[in-house]
Order: structure tokens, then C-alpha cells, then sequence
């Protein structure tokens, strides 16, 4: 797909859920905190330059960085 | 004595729970190799004595920092191996906090699973089943609030009650059927054993010898990609944690809308950074004001007890000993300690109550810009107490290069040693005056802290283009929900890392100040030992030059000391100084505030009537004895500052990095760059000011 939206594309308080397949693309410690392909994620807070960005998903708040948001594509809900 | 480890996720309430447990019995070491502190407590129940040993929190057994690495180490521990695990979850947050919990399970070591913070579960709108957790894992499960000191009996039953051996077995299934080999070790208890040896190289170095050749061996026939690996466990492993909690769990509500609220003010475009820097600005504030009661009394204490030892014991060699070099030497580490207990409060309030990962969160964008991490803000904040407790704090940045520019910067921040310099050094610069409304005097302090920031930035920048080294590690933190910071816990990291300070820094300080004292008070040749009657000759005595203040002045400069100082004096002179402040900067090397110290000995070592006349008033009579102007004019005393704002001068610092970062090439490198920035820029700045 070409215009696939990723992590980076959401909007603030916009929830999607993780592509299928994106396993490789996800960070490992994110993956063991428990974000995973089909998890379902909420844009929760953007840092006032625009990254890092802070993403929900179940009870928890993880920040990561635009450069690795942009690698891990979603589909809406 | 039964052995225990606590483990959990980060900000699970460990901490609380260990000292909730153990109460002052605990003692803080060092893992071998690496520098992780190692907290151990003690504490029985019916005459059954514990040690407990706190972890680092982690988010599961494949470790992403140094802290993280620590915690297998512990638990893989074959020489002393663990008796029983008490693992302690989020009741919030079941879902990730069992996620370690079934690694943890998979040992096949006796554990506890603690389901702690119920005091927030009805706010949350969860309930859980306790009852069918513990029947699926097979583990005893204990509700607690610890700091509501609920469920503790409950759990200092079921630690009385703890089996030997685990009675249970491990279904863990290695994915990859090259590592079953591992399986035949004696070492190696079980599968999941297995898969941890084969994904940590870490862990090699646990085993005996010809274990370590055999692990090698059978890996290197293996073919395997351990990412793709680890996270297909992940995946499985909570496919099996979303089952059980399916029946197990109930939850109405997800949101914590306090802290929604309080994040949307704390990581505001403007209103965030304003908070921030203004708490900072009241840190420091604190830091200064309120410390410099509690110093002046630590000063005046320990001159007084200088001078009682003086008049009341024999006035031999060993009185000189203790009332010159032994009681002034710990005087000069202990005046440190309300400043660095109340640094060290205040970072342990910010870390607890959650604001510190807003921070790090805020800040990661523009500290990446020169090279650093969001996680650098701590090491350089910290690094305006003192070097060595920020260098440490340096270890939880999980990325490798950005961990090891953050160590070299660090010493660019004006710590607290380098505090009474500046102030002696700026009162003999400019009258305190106020000018416009501002302190003077405080204006050009402000100057030499952002002088110190911009250059561990500079430095950082600089460093981020020659440093080479590649490493892949995402920079993932988790925002905790904000807490109510505990007394108890501020109270128990306040006094254990004031502890490590005063005698970790202070055996240096302590020991430069009795080398110095002899340096001092001994001297080759006739020049010195015969002074008396050289003085006596050669001189002519009236009130502006006593008998006293000529002898001591004459013995100084044939000491050795002297010598050595006379010694580097060709070296120093184009920055403006004289052997005396040569032998000042000489001390400073073992640690900056020395200097006043020993500039204090230099101009009245064994002069007894002096006591009323202060540093600050013979530093300003002090003439060069070359040109017999004062000594410290105005463009010597910048140029001093500018080379104690650079100069790597801390035998201390450069120990921690080079533990640190495991080389003698870091700590040598740095140390010969900032001294000789520190060189140039003093140069310049007597230069262009003279």
C-alpha cells in the first residue's frame, strides 16, 4: 500500500489499531510493554516540537519518537 | 538466612515495598564489573531472618539498559543462587506488569506475585480475581496497598510459608530446536533458561569455564535472529496474559482524567517549558538559600573544633596533623552535604511524583539536536550538585552513544565544588555592589552556570559528530500517572546517596588534604630547616611583617610544595599566576574546593594571631613576587575563574568515568581536552584583560 497511514499521521485523541504484520517494526520494548500488531492505541499527548510523541494503549502512557512513530503503520477503526 | 529478590516494572511501588520491609536496615554496594548500586535490606519474620535484594525496575528480562542488565545477573545467579522472588504488579496495569510476571514464573524459582495500589482500583473501576490468578499460575497471589500498609501480614505469611522448591514445572516452548542442546548443561535449570542464555550474551559470564566454551559452542551452530525472536515470546506471552484476564479481570474505565489534566498543563507548548524553568529556578534557589544556614554552622563548627584541638592538645606534629590537615580536610567534605542532600531531595521528588519523565518527554527534541537524550536531562541537572552521582544517573539512557557523550559533558556543569571557588574568586573581583537593582556578585555567578551549560551543549555537539560509534536503541519511556511522592522513600535515597558522597569523595578529600599538609609542612635542605635563624638574619621584623608571618611565609616556599608549585610557575605564568596559585591548582586536582583550602594554608600556615583576618582579606594583600604588584588583579582572578570552569580537576570524576565507561581512554581523553581548554581560555582571557 502506498498511502498506508502510520503512528506519526494521527491525529490527537484519534484511535486506530495496529497494522497486521508490523511486528518488525515496532520497537522490542514496546512490543514487550504490550503494543503489538491489532493492539488498539490513542495519540495521547505530542511534545510541543511535534516529537516525541505519547500513544495509549491499555493503561499504559509510552513516548516514543516521530522516526520510529513513521515506521509502524495503523488502520482506523 | 533465606535470599529474596524484589522485582517489578518501573514505578510499580518497589521501592516503598522494600523500604516498607527492610526499614534502615540496608546498605548500598556495587555489582562486580559494572557500577549498579546494589541495594540489600534485612528483616525477619518469627525468627526467620530475609535478605532482600531491590532491582532495578524493568519491563522484562531482556535488558535495554545497564540498569535493566543487572537484574539478570541477580537472578541467573548460579554461585548464590536466589532462594525466592517476590514480584510486585500494578494492579492498574495488570495486563504489562504480568507480562515480566509469566518470564519471572518461567525461572522455576519459588515466587510471590504482589498485586499492589488496590487502594486505586475502585477509583479505576477495576476489580480482579485474585483466586483464579493464583490458581493459574500457581503462585501465591497477595493484595496490597503499601502505602496504605495494607496486605503486608498477608504477605509476611506467605513469605514464612514459601516452599524450598517450586512445585510447579515451566511449560515454555523454545522456538528454535538448536538451543534444546543448551538443555543438557547442569547449569541450565530449564527451556526458558535456555532461551535466556541464548538471547543474552550477558549472561554467559554467570556460567562456570568449560560451561561458558560449551554455551559458545552449540549458539554459534544455531541459526537465529533474536529480535524477530524475543518478539514472537511477547506476542504469545500476552496472547496467554489476554485469556486469563478475560475472566479474571473487570474494568469499567480506562482514563486517569487527573492526569490527563495535569500533563495538558506540565507539557503545554509555552506554560511546560515556563514550569519547568521555574522549577529550576526554585531548585536552585532552595539550594542556595536554604543550605547556606546549615553550611555557615558546619564552617563555624569545625574551626572551632580546629582551634579547640590546637590550644588543647600537645603542641607536637600530630596535634598540627589533626587540627591543620584531618579536621579542616572532613570540614571541607561535610560543608557539602545540605547543598547535595537537598539536590538530591528535590530530583528524588521530581523522579517519584512522575514530573521527571514529563521532563525528560519535553526536553528529548532539543537535547537531540546536540547529540544528547531527553533522558540527559537528569545527569545535567544532577551535574550541578556534583559530577559523580549525575555520571551514575547517566546509566538508565538506554542508547550507548548518546549514554557515553552524556558522561563526558557532564563535567562541563558547575557542580558544587566549584562553588566556593567562584565565590572567593568573584568577592576578590568586583566589590559586592548592587547595580540597576542586581547583585553584581550574583550576576557574574549566573555567567559562570550558563557558561558551564553552554559548553557541556558545545561539547556535546562536538562530540556527536567525532564519536563514531553506532547504536540502534529506541528511545521509548513510559509516562507514569502521577503520584503523591512518599516521605519515606524521600527520606531513605536523601540519606543513602549523601552517604555514598561524603564517603566516596570524602576518603579523596580527606586524604589530599593530610598530602598536602605534609607537602606543606616538610622541605628538603637547608633552606627549610634551618629557617629559623635564616629568617632571623636576613630580615628586619616590624608590624606589617611579623617574625611569625615571615618564618611561615619562608617555610611555605622552601617546602616541598613550595617547590613543586615554583616548579610548574614557568608553565602557568602566561595565564597570570604565581607559584602560590600554582600550588593551589595543583592541589585542585584532586578536587576543586581544595583550593580554597589550601590558598588558606598557603597565606597562614603556622601563623597563630591571624585567625582574625580572613581569607578573602589575605588574598587581596598577597603581592606577585616577581612583579611586586597584588597578585590577584582583575584579569588574574577572570582568568582563574574561566580555568575552573574548564579544568577536568576531580580525581573522583575521572575514577567514575572511567568505571563507567569501562576504558582509561574516555576519562583520559577528557581530562586532557577540558584542561586544555581550560589552559587557552585562561590564557586568552589574561591576555585580552591585562
Amino acid at each position: 500500500m502506498q498511502n498506508q497511514r502510520t503512528i506519526a499521521d494521527l491525529n490527537l485523541n484519534e484511535t486506530a489499531i495496529i497494522a497486521a504484520n508490523q511486528q518488525g517494526n515496532i520497537p522490542l520494548k514496546l512490543v514487550q510493554m504490550g503494543c503489538t500488531s491489532q493492539t488498539k492505541i490513542k495519540l495521547r499527548m505530542v511534545a510541543p516540537s511535534g516529537d516525541p510523541l505519547c500513544i495509549q494503549f491499555g493503561g499504559n502512557d509510552v513516548a516514543l519518537r516521530l522516526e520510529d512513530a513513521k515506521k509502524i503503520a495503523i488502520e482506523s477503526v | 538466612m533465606k535470599k529474596l529478590v524484589l522485582i517489578g516494572n518501573p514505578n510499580t511501588g518497589k521501592t516503598s515495598l522494600f523500604n516498607a520491609l527492610t526499614g534502615l536496615n540496608q546498605s548500598t554496594g556495587n555489582y562486580p564489573g559494572i557500577t549498579v548500586d546494589k541495594k540489600k535490606g534485612y528483616f525477619s519474620i518469627a525468627k526467620e531472618t530475609f535478605e532482600l535484594i531491590d532491582l532495578p525496575g524493568t519491563y522484562s528480562l531482556e535488558p535495554h539498559s545497564l540498569d535493566e542488565e543487572v537484574v539478570l545477573q541477580e537472578i541467573l545467579n548460579i554461585k548464590e543462587p536466589v532462594d525466592a522472588i517476590i514480584y510486585i504488579s500494578d494492579a492498574t496495569n495488570l495486563r504489562r506488569n504480568l507480562f515480566l510476571f509469566s518470564q519471572i514464573r518461567d525461572l522455576e524459582i519459588p515466587c510471590v506475585l504482589l498485586i499492589n495500589r488496590i487502594d486505586k482500583l475502585e477509583k479505576a473501576g477495576i476489580e480482579i480475581e485474585g483466586s483464579k490468578i493464583e490458581a493459574y499460575y500457581k503462585c501465591p497471589v497477595v493484595f496490597t496497598s503499601v502505602t496504605k500498609k495494607e496486605g503486608l501480614n498477608s504477605l509476611n505469611k506467605v513469605l514464612t510459608e514459601l516452599p524450598n522448591k517450586c512445585n510447579y514445572s515451566s511449560d515454555f516452548e523454545l522456538k528454535n530446536k538448536g538451543f534444546e542442546e543448551l538443555g543438557h548443561l547442569k547449569s541450565i535449570k530449564n527451556n526458558y533458561w535456555a532461551w535466556l542464555v541464548a538471547h543474552q550474551k550477558s549472561t554467559h559470564k554467570l556460567f562456570h569455564k568449560e560451561e561458558q566454551i560449551e554455551i559458545k559452542q552449540i549458539l554459534q551452530s544455531v541459526n537465529y535472529n533474536s529480535e524477530e525472536l524475543l518478539k514472537e515470546e511477547a506476542v504469545d506471552r500476552f496472547s496467554k496474559i489476554d485469556i486469563l484476564l478475560e475472566t479474571t479481570v473487570k474494568q469499567t474505565t480506562t482514563d486517569n482524567t487527573i492526569s490527563r489534566k495535569i500533563d495538558k498543563l506540565l507539557t503545554h507548548k509555552y506554560y511546560g517549558y515556563l514550569i519547568f524553568f521555574g522549577v529550576l529556578f526554585f531548585i536552585f534557589q532552595a539550594i542556595y538559600s536554604w543550605a547556606s544556614i546549615p553550611m555557615e554552622w558546619i564552617d563555624s563548627f569545625f574551626g572551632e573544633l580546629s582551634v579547640w584541638t590546637h590550644t588543647s592538645l600537645p603542641d607536637n606534629r600530630i596535634n598540627k596533623l589533626v587540627s591543620e590537615a584531618l579536621i579542616p580536610g572532613i570540614g571541607g567534605v561535610v560543608i557539602f552535604v545540605p547543598q547535595i542532600a537537598l539536590l538530591f531531595g528535590f530530583i528524588s521528588l521530581l523522579e517519584q511524583s512522575g514530573y521527571m519523565s514529563r521532563v525528560v518527554f519535553i526536553t528529548d527534541r532539543f537535547m537531540r539536536r546536540f547529540g544528547l537524550n531527553g533522558k540527559s536531562i537528569v545527569p545535567l541537572i544532577s551535574g550541578v550538585a556534583c559530577a559523580i552521582p549525575a555520571i551514575m544517573a547517566a546509566r538508565n539512557i538506554d542508547n550507548a552513544k548518546e549514554r557515553l557523550i552524556t558522561i563526558l559533558v557532564v563535567p562541563f556543569m558547575t557542580c558544587a565544588a566549584r562553588l566556593p571557588v567562584y565565590t572567593i574568586l568573584i568577592a576578590l573581583m568586583i566589590p559586592s555592589n548592587t547595580a540597576y537593582g542586581f547583585n553584581l556578585q550574583g550576576l557574574i555567578l549566573m555567567f559562570m552556570y550558563l557558561l558551564g551549560f553552554v559548553s557541556s551543549i558545545v561539547a556535546s555537539v562536538v562530540l556527536h559528530k567525532i564519536i563514531k560509534e553506532n547504536s540502534e536503541a529506541n528511545f521509548i519511556i513510559e509516562l507514569p500517572s502521577y503520584q503523591i511522592p512518599q516521605l519515606k522513600n524521600l527520606l531513605h535515597t536523601l540519606i543513602s546517596k549523601t552517604k555514598s558522597f561524603v564517603f566516596d569523595a570524602g576518603k579523596i578529600i580527606v586524604a589530599v588534604s593530610i598530602i598536602l599538609w605534609v607537602l606543606a609542612s616538610f622541605g628538603p635542605g637547608k633552606a627549610f630547616n634551618n629557617a629559623e635563624i635564616i629568617v632571623e638574619n636576613t630580615q628586619v621584623f616590624d608590624e606589617s611583617n611579623t617574625y611569625d608571618d615571615a618564618l611561615a611565609a619562608h617555610k611555605l616556599e622552601h617546602s616541598y610544595l613550595g617547590y613543586l608549585g615554583k616548579g610548574i610557575e614557568p608553565i602557568i605564568q602566561p595565564l597570570g599566576y604565581d607559584w602560590k596559585i600554582g600550588i593551589g591548582i595543583i592541589a585542585s586536582f584532586a578536587a576543586r574546593e581544595v583550593f580554597v583550602g589550601t590558598m588558606a594554608s598557603i597565606y597562614s600556615v603556622g601563623s597563630k594571631q591571624e585567625s582574625g583576618k580572613t581569607i578573602l582579606e589575605k588574598l587581596r594583600q598577597a603581592k606577585n613576587h616577581t612583579t611586586g604588584k597584588p597578585t590577584y588583579t582583575f584579569a588574574v582572578t577572570l582568568s582563574l575563574l574561566i580555568f575552573y570552569a574548564f579544568a577536568m580537576q576531580c580525581v573522583s570524576t575521572i575514577a567514575i568515568v572511567k568505571r563507567e565507561t569501562n576504558s582509561w581512554k574516555w576519562p583520559i581523553i577528557q581530562t586532557v581536552v577540558m584542561t586544555g581548554i581550560a589552559y587557552i581560555g585562561a590564557f586568552l582571557t589574561y591576555t585580552i584583560f591585562s
